[in-house]
């Protein structure tokens, strides 16, 4: 029976030495240098997919009026995370295979600091929202410009609720409608992911507090900060958020709000689309009203999403991307992405456009929200702060350590990430 | 005689998956796990002609493998010697990364991680033994509609794991079938244990069938004529199953359990999805990839994914010393 066991012996050796391969990843080798890059040729586009179909002839239009400086558009996958690992991957390697790249606005401050972009500080950024150019800087350097911009929503049902709540105490006593309906009152996103941070960060600086200050400290220790968080222990513990809403993520809530099981919503405006189209599968699609963020006092603000544009160190042909990203955010194409591609602009005078207005029902709630908006933490090791951040609040949320507890050891786990990077 | 054409039509059918079925029952029992293995030339080592021949055949394969399969792994544990800095270039630190990783900061995660990792083996591949077993058994009996069934339960081991845990989460979900059926609201994702034991079904669900063929290709080795003569020596049912289908069947299990260990305990694709490592569900493969990728920490995510390599190996060098061995050499009174 020797050979069987040889056999088995080279079968583990074959699969882990495969594991080891497989999974490391290799960060070492420098990015390309970008000084001779500042030539006009044909570039690369590359964002995530493009589900409308669209995109391309907004590319169309700028290939038309440059034959020698040709765009080709790479589709990267739909997930933020692919994307990101698509990104990653060419940037450490500086392969240069992206010239232009669609970043999230999470993701500036560890690509910048790690030299892998070029600074746009030449781009002119007058007449876009200055949260959007600011989820763009680092270290007062401008690597990344505005593309497009997101912001969160309180969604409600306007059958059930005549004016939307401005305040949580407000909210909480509406939930009484929603018992005496039989439905659950309100819900975000709060499964263990990107999604809690942002609900979390939201809550935060809702209650006028924020996850890091503009200095750069730590600041979840704060009275503010427990108060938001707070609010969603809270709302666990009273059943005015459900239990099971612990496993939500978007599509889970937006499910729930469409079959009619709750009254209110924290999600993004690519509800709103779904659920007025979705014929029978939204039960509420004559019913949906929308509502800036409530907070502690007054109106909350809301987590900034959206996607910047960033050139790559190892691009040749950075004047053409350059030139390409200002034709992205003319108020032309911006108009365009809004009507075509359902993507909220970064200039803010289209939100005071009527014809768009008429267009798209949530573009004045979406601009309120969007001047109240708050960006994520801004930092080198964001992944891992991000981490840390929905590890330590979904516990808090199942109630397995007090809000008082949760805040302090993230406090002290979040400074230890700051200082080390 | 019944049996005995169901193994003549089995020739007929399938005569692969028999052919190496010879009456020796030597031969016999190393049938199915043998079938990769390539070999004229490892039997007569004095033929130094044909080795040299077959040196020079298996030369390219073995030039392919170095560039990508052992340059990468030894750049990977070169890597993990180095710090993870940003904006300079990495510094060598020894076994920094595998200090911090295995006592240091990281040591919560890290055991955590494996802990988990260890219930995911432990769990899954006992449970999917039984029930492949089970299955096997059942498909290597000859019943009308056996080619369905056979067909049927190979539909699991056939479908991604990326889709299989999608198509779980949605099963699990809070106002899923399964909740529907058991008629409570069971947070399958919200909450450690049932986030756990999700985990385990789906992948039980999964590659149970992946054993089942394995043992099947066993099975379907063992002449009907020791049935025959055991039955006729008086021997019961039980007894049959104890005495002959498990000892010749064995040395396929052993494998089998060999190849889903090796699996599970990199298991990455089917607790991400579902509940992207949230109560407690997080693997040795999970948090390689979070640092690495995640959190661009390359050092950190080559001494994790080298620890992993280390534990998987170890894991199975002990089960083929310990387990494996007796198993292995049983028929062969020790000669190994």
């Amino acid at each position: 029976m020797k050979h069987t066991r040889k056999f088995a012996v080279g079968a583990v050796l074959a699969a882990a030495v495969g594991m080891v391969a497989g999974c490391s990843g290799d960060a070492e080798q420098a990015p390309a240098e970008g000084s001779e890059g500042s030539g006009r040729g044909p570039i690369t586009f590359a964002q995530g997919k493009d589900t409308t179909g669209k995109l391309q002839t907004v590319i169309d239009g700028w290939n038309a009026d440059h034959p020698d400086e040709e765009v080709t558009f790479i589709e990267l996958a739909e997930a933020a995370d692919e994307q990101r690992t698509a990104l990653v991957q060419d940037f450490q390697a500086g392969a240069g295979t992206y010239d232009v790249a669609g970043l999230d606005v999470v993701w500036t401050a560890e690509f910048a600091a790690r030299d892998w972009l070029v600074p746009l500080d030449d781009i002119d950024t007058t007449g876009l929202f200055e949260s959007t150019v600011d989820s763009g800087t680092y270290d007062g350097t401008l690597y990344a410009a505005p593309y497009n911009t997101n912001a969160g929503f309180l969604y409600y049902r306007t059958d059930l609720v005549e004016t939307p709540p401005t305040t949580w105490a407000e909210l909480e006593d509406a939930c009484d409608i929603a018992v005496a309906n039989e439905i659950d009152c309100y819900a975000g996103q709060f499964a263990q992911y990107e999604g809690l941070t942002v609900n979390f960060s939201e809550a935060v600086n809702s209650a006028g507090g924020s996850v890091i200050d503009e200095n750069g400290e730590v600041t979840v220790d704060t009275p503010e900060a427990k108060a938001g968080l707070q609010f969603l222990v809270d709302g666990f513990e009273s059943g005015t958020i459900p239990a099971e809403a612990i496993t939500y993520q978007e599509e889970e809530g937006r499910r729930a709000f469409q079959a009619g099981n709750l009254l209110f919503l924290r999600n993004w405006p690519y509800v709103h689309g779904l659920a007025t189209q979705e014929g029978a599968d939204s039960v509420v699609q004559d019913t949906i009203g929308i509502a800036p963020l409530p907070g502690a006092d007054g109106l909350g603000a809301s987590t900034l999403g959206g996607y910047n544009l960033a050139i790559s160190k190892a691009s040749e042909n950075q004047q053409t991307a350059k030139d390409f990203i200002t034709y992205l955010e003319s108020e032309e194409v911006q108009r365009t992405l809004l009507t075509e591609l359902s993507l909220p602009p970064v200039r803010s005078s289209l939100y005071d456009d009527a014809a768009l207005q008429a267009d798209v029902p949530y573009l004045a709630t979406l601009k309120s929200a969007l001047e109240n908006a708050v960006a994520r933490p801004k930092a080198v090791a964001y992944s891992e702060l991000s981490t840390l951040i929905s590890t330590e609040v979904y516990e808090a949320l199942q109630g397995s350590v007090t809000v008082d507890e949760a805040l302090s050891g993230l406090q002290e786990d979040l400074q230890d990430v700051v200082d080390a990077s | 005689m019944k049996a005995g054409r169901a193994v003549l039509d089995d020739v007929v059918r399938h005569p692969d998956m028999t052919l190496e079925g010879a009456p020796d029952p030597r031969t016999r029992t190393q049938a199915a796990p043998d079938g990769a293995r390539a070999g004229g030339a490892r039997r007569r080592p004095g033929r130094s002609r044909e080795g040299r021949f077959a040196f020079w055949l298996v030369l390219p394969t073995l030039i392919v493998l170095a560039g990508v399969i052992g340059y990468p792994v030894v750049r990977a544990v070169v890597r993990s010697l180095y710090d993870d800095p940003v904006g300079r270039t990495p510094e060598f630190i020894g076994l920094g990364n595998y200090a911090e990783a295995v006592v240091g900061s990281g040591a919560e995660d890290f055991w955590a991680a494996l802990s988990t990792t260890m219930f995911f083996t432990g769990t899954t591949v006992v449970l999917e033994l039984v029930i492949g077993m089970a299955m096997a058994l059942v498909m290597n009996r000859a019943f009308r509609g056996r080619s369905i069934v056979r067909a049927v339960v190979l539909v699991p081991w056939a479908i991604p794991t990326a889709v299989c845990a999608v198509l779980w989460r949605w099963t699990f979900d809070a106002n899923g079938i399964v909740n529907h059926l058991i008629g409570q609201q069971v947070l399958w994702t919200g909450s450690e244990w049932p986030a756990k034991w999700a985990i385990v079904f789906a992948d039980t669900w999964k590659t149970a069938p992946f054993i089942a063929l394995l043992v099947l290709a066993g099975l379907q080795t063992i002449s009907q004529e020791i049935y025959e003569a055991a039955r006729v020596d008086g021997a019961g049912p039980v007894r049959r199953f104890v005495s002959i289908t498990l000892p010749l069947v064995r040395p396929a299990i052993v494998v089998a359990v060999l190849f889903r260990m090796l699996d599970v305990l990199r298991i990455y694709d089917l607790p991400q999805i579902f509940t992207h490592g949230a109560n407690d569900t997080r693997t040795l493969s999970m948090l390689v990839v979070e640092e690495s990728i995640g959190n661009l920490k390359a050092g950190m995510g080559s001494a994790l994914s080298t620890l992993t390599f280390l534990i998987v190996f170890l894991v199975a060098l002990v089960y083929i010393r310990v387990l494996g061995a007796r198993v292995l050499n049983g028929r062969d009174g020790g000669a190994a």
